[in-house]
């Protein structure tokens, strides 16, 4: 799907001068081991090379920016690696605080129900809600000896309550709806830059051949109690 | 794979799997840094346990209780970058944000599922039908034994629910989910199919009167101890931890590739019923997961039990009521 004015929120693009210059083929061949997943399509054209990844693991390079078209342009003896990519995450993070701003709407909705349903208890002079709140027992001897502070009287609670203002306590918060919200938000921006800046960096590393030095470790040496 | 043999199983014979203590590695480095690992477990323990047990009333509240948490497992999260276990269990941002997500539905579509069909509901319902009040004499007992007591009640119940799930396929249909993490960090208790954790959060305490110090404290040993399951740093933990309650290390077996592995450690802070019921297997594992270790994308965790029980309904009544035709000699 093209979204041309907003997709800069999921999508990145740039170049990469490639020195000393490479051919097409060498330049792909240097990013094979990002796209070489069981998990990667991979589409070669004359100078390009398109992906998918269906469903990258956890630790896939590009599992954020999991589809997209690279190029290389050769021009004046100099190598220059395009790319332009898109990321399903960020754009279902920046969608997240939608849902969770939308599930607070629908607890309001249900707190406002239960309320009235209260009432309408209360109206026909039934008790309503909660069973009335009892003293709490007295601490055991061993943690009055050890100096624990006595339990909250009734009172003590009331006062308390009345001195901080609390208020009443709803059958679906909705609190936690908003603070994931903004959490999103947040999540999003810190994405929204950091990951197009971590894919440059992997892709360099990659044409730098640095990616085969840091691939898979070498299986574990066996030793007794090791199963493998 | 050979596989190693744990009592009347052979662990480890489809991924590898680490069993023993003395096989399992320890901190490197300078003594400040050994020191920290060794004793931050059961010194945060203890500071948790202390403050609850002597904060004064207007302290000792559930919003302190959540303030201490999100702190409390926020400095985790630093840790995991500072010192992590594996490299392959690296939090991403994309992994942080998936996580994120689970932790949300946690917070909303598993609370409202609470509010109208939890525990407390059925447990309202029992009382009310036959016309039960709380057991009193439990709040007059001192306040850590009230907090062992609520912890190890709610672990045991966890415990049986938790070894169903990997035992009866109805509700193995509802945790499987969760078996498709890959590498273990801090909210990774949190991915699952919603019915799933609705389930496993399903306890008995409800039926007890206790003091809300005691609650504070039992929650005390859910987070310093049970949060570290999930965890992707590695500590020295001393041996009387590892005996009594559930590490990162046996946590990662339960999530091991290999199917007999996952089949122990089902306690959720406490490993001791594991212990008591043969289902213990001290050690670790560092390749997780289903499939070899596919991901599940977030749609499929929520669909999948529904998806996956219908499928397999409809094969059993094919397999059932559509015999394959004789086929005549000839």
């Amino acid at each position: 799907m093209n979204l041309p004015f907003i997709d800069w929120a999921w999508r990145t693009r740039g170049a990469i001068a490639i020195d000393p210059p490479l051919t097409t083929e060498e330049t792909f061949a240097r990013l094979k081991p990002l796209v070489d997943e069981d998990s990667t399509r991979c589409d070669y054209g004359d100078n390009t090379l398109t992906y998918v990844k269906g469903n990258p693991a956890a630790q896939d390079r590009l599992a954020t920016f999991s589809r997209g078209v690279f190029a290389v342009e050769q021009q004046g003896g100099l190598t220059r690696l395009l790319y332009d990519v898109k990321s399903n995450a960020l754009a279902l993070v920046l969608l997240a605080p939608l849902f969770f701003v939308g599930f607070a709407q629908i607890a309001v909705a249900i707190n406002h129900w239960e309320d009235r349903k209260a009432e309408a208890v209360e109206a026909k002079g039934e008790k309503a809600g909660d069973e009335e709140e009892k003293e709490p027992a007295p601490h055991h001897w061993i943690d009055e000896a050890l100096g624990a502070p006595a339990p909250e009287t009734l009172e003590q609670k009331k006062a308390r309550m009345e001195q901080e203002g609390e208020q009443k306590k709803e059958k679906l918060p909705t609190t936690p709806s908003y603070v994931l919200a903004g959490l999103f938000v947040a999540l999003y921006l810190l994405g929204r830059f950091l990951e197009p800046y971590l894919f440059r960096r992997t892709l360099r590393r990659a044409l730098d051949l640095e990616l085969a030095e840091t691939a898979d470790s070498p299986a574990e040496t066996l030793e007794p109690g090791h199963a493998g | 794979m050979a596989g190693v043999r744990v009592g009347n199983r052979i662990i480890g014979t489809e991924a590898p799997v680490t069993v023993g203590w003395e096989n399992v590695p320890k901190v490197q480095g300078g003594p400040w840094k050994v020191a920290f690992f060794t004793y931050f477990q059961p010194a945060s323990l203890l500071a948790l346990l202390a403050f609850w047990y002597y904060a004064p009333n207007s302290i000792a509240t559930a919003q302190t209780a959540i303030i201490i948490s999100l702190s409390f497992r926020a400095f985790l999260i630093a840790l995991e970058f500072m010192a992590p276990r594996h490299r392959s269990w690296m939090l991403t941002w994309k992994e942080a944000v998936t996580d994120l997500f689970y932790v949300g539905m946690g917070y909303t579509v598993v609370r409202m599922m609470g509010a109208y069909l939890g525990d407390d509901v059925i447990i309202e319902a029992v009382q009310g039908a036959a016309d039960w009040s709380k057991l009193d004499w439990f709040a007059g007992m001192p306040l850590l034994i009230q907090a062992l007591a609520i912890s190890l009640l709610f672990d045991f119940g966890q415990y049986w629910m938790h070894r169903g799930m990997h035992n009866w396929y109805p509700l193995w249909l509802t945790h499987a989910p969760h078996h498709y993490i890959t590498q273990l960090n801090i909210n990774k208790g949190a991915v699952g199919n919603p019915v799933e954790l609705f389930l496993i959060g399903l306890g008995v305490g409800g039926f007890f009167d206790f003091l809300p110090r005691a609650a504070l404290l039992a929650g005390t040993f859910g987070l310093a101890i049970g949060t570290y399951q999930h965890i992707n740093v590695r500590f020295n933990t001393p041996g009387w931890w590892r005996f009594l309650f559930n590490t990162t290390e046996h946590h990662s077996v339960h999530h091991s590739q290999d199917y007999e592995a996952s089949r122990s450690n089902y306690g959720s802070t406490w490993i001791i019923f594991d212990r008591l019921f043969g289902t213990c297997v001290d050690g670790e594992a560092e390749k997780l997961g289903m499939e070899g270790g596919r991901r599940m994308t977030i749609s499929e965790a929520m669909h999948f039990p529904f998806s996956e029980g219908y499928n397999t309904t409809k094969q059993w009544l094919r397999a059932k009521f559509h015999k394959p035709s004789a086929v005549p000699a000839e």
